[in-house]
């Protein structure tokens, strides 16, 4: 068979079964932009969690009031701010999409609002870090200590967990990021590249 | 007075040899198939408001299938090993090779599945008959663009064909 052949064979295709056709979506998820959807689903109710869990262990342990009226604070803060975020991602996630689009113009528009979402996620984790900072500040000021900390242990305790915390939050939001999004990206860049080649 | 639901259904229903087409090409597997037929229905069904009349509805209609097509993921579930296999699909596919417009079909098909997604998209539209001019509208590129990547195509369902 040569492509020649192809048209004819092509032509004499003619399907008499066919699958019964429904405009409900029956929850398959087979799209990248279902897939990341599902993901950030599982995400959010994985941090309410945290936030649960974070509640709890504060108002159970047997630090002063104060300290845990200030951790209390702050942890609500953070749950403000994540709602926000999610709130977005949400909200971008239900617009994006435009299969009616030029293929080449559908591929290049999913993948800006990708990016778009790459870039609220990194929002998302750097808004953690003055919390962070604060969390650390309050533990050690929080705490009452039988010999109190000298300013260089305070220093060097508070740089130290900074960086260190940094760094964790650098590498666990890569690969997170990677494994649950980045990899959806890379597959519509490569079909774009592939249009462009 | 007809519904927009009504309206889109008996459009559809004529096209939907195209759509399951389209669902073969793309995918290899029987249950990915129906899995792609199904998104591609809903995700045109989803798009149809915005569908102005300012081409005929069949060309919209393979643009949207096609860029539903074009970045569907196959199923992650496991395949079951031959335990667990459904014997009936086996009695499916040596009735299909009875026929030799079947074995046709199945070894097109199969060359095509080994084709990459846009690639899979240029083919369609030769197999369609679709113009240069038409292509080029349809996926947003040039006509020269068309042109070489067509011609890529072929050349690789060509050399697909010819090594079997």
């Amino acid at each position: 068979m040569n492509i020649d052949d192809l048209k004819n064979v092509w032509n004499e295709d003619v399907l008499e079964e066919t699958p019964e056709i429904s405009i409900e979506h029956k929850n398959k998820i087979n799209l990248p932009l279902e897939k990341m959807r599902k993901n950030m689903r599982m995400e959010f109710w994985s941090t309410v969690g945290i936030f649960i869990f974070g509640f709890t262990i504060v108002w159970l342990c047997g630090a002063p009031f104060k300290f845990k009226f200030y951790i209390t604070i702050l942890l609500a803060s953070m749950g403000f701010v994540t709602f926000f975020f999610f709130s977005k991602f949400f909200k971008l996630y239900k617009e994006m999409s435009n299969p009616g689009l030029k293929t080449y113009d559908s591929l290049k528009d999913l993948l800006h609002q990708l990016n778009l979402n790459k870039q609220y996620y990194l929002s998302f984790y750097l808004s953690f870090v003055p919390f962070l900072v604060c969390e650390l500040i309050i533990v050690i000021e929080g705490i009452p200590r039988t010999v109190p900390l000298s300013d260089l242990q305070i220093a060097v305790t508070l740089i130290t967990s900074v960086v260190v915390g940094l760094f964790a939050l650098y590498l666990v939001g890569n690969l997170w990021f990677k494994q649950f999004y980045g990899k959806y990206i890379t597959q519509i860049e490569n079909l774009l590249n592939e249009l462009n080649k | 007075m007809i519904s927009l639901e009504q309206e889109f259904l008996d459009k559809i229903e004529k096209h939907k040899g195209i759509i399951f087409k389209i669902s073969k090409m793309y995918m290899d597997e029987k249950d990915d198939r129906d899995d792609l037929f199904q998104e591609i229905t809903y995700q045109v069904w989803k798009a149809y408001p915005g569908f102005k009349g300012q081409s005929e509805f069949s060309t919209w209609l393979y643009r949207v299938a096609l860029n539903t097509a074009i970045v569907f993921l196959k199923s992650e579930k496991k395949r079951s090993f031959i335990g667990n296999e459904d014997f009936s699909n086996y009695k499916i596919v040596q009735d299909e090779y009875d026929d030799e417009k079947e074995e046709k079909l199945s070894r097109m098909y199969n060359a095509i599945h080994q084709l990459n997604p846009i690639d899979k998209a240029f083919i369609f539209y030769y197999l369609e008959d679709f113009s240069g001019k038409e292509i080029s509208e349809q996926m947003g590129i040039s006509e020269g663009n068309v042109r070489v990547k067509m011609n890529r195509a072929k050349n690789k369902l060509k050399d697909i064909l010819s090594s079997k």
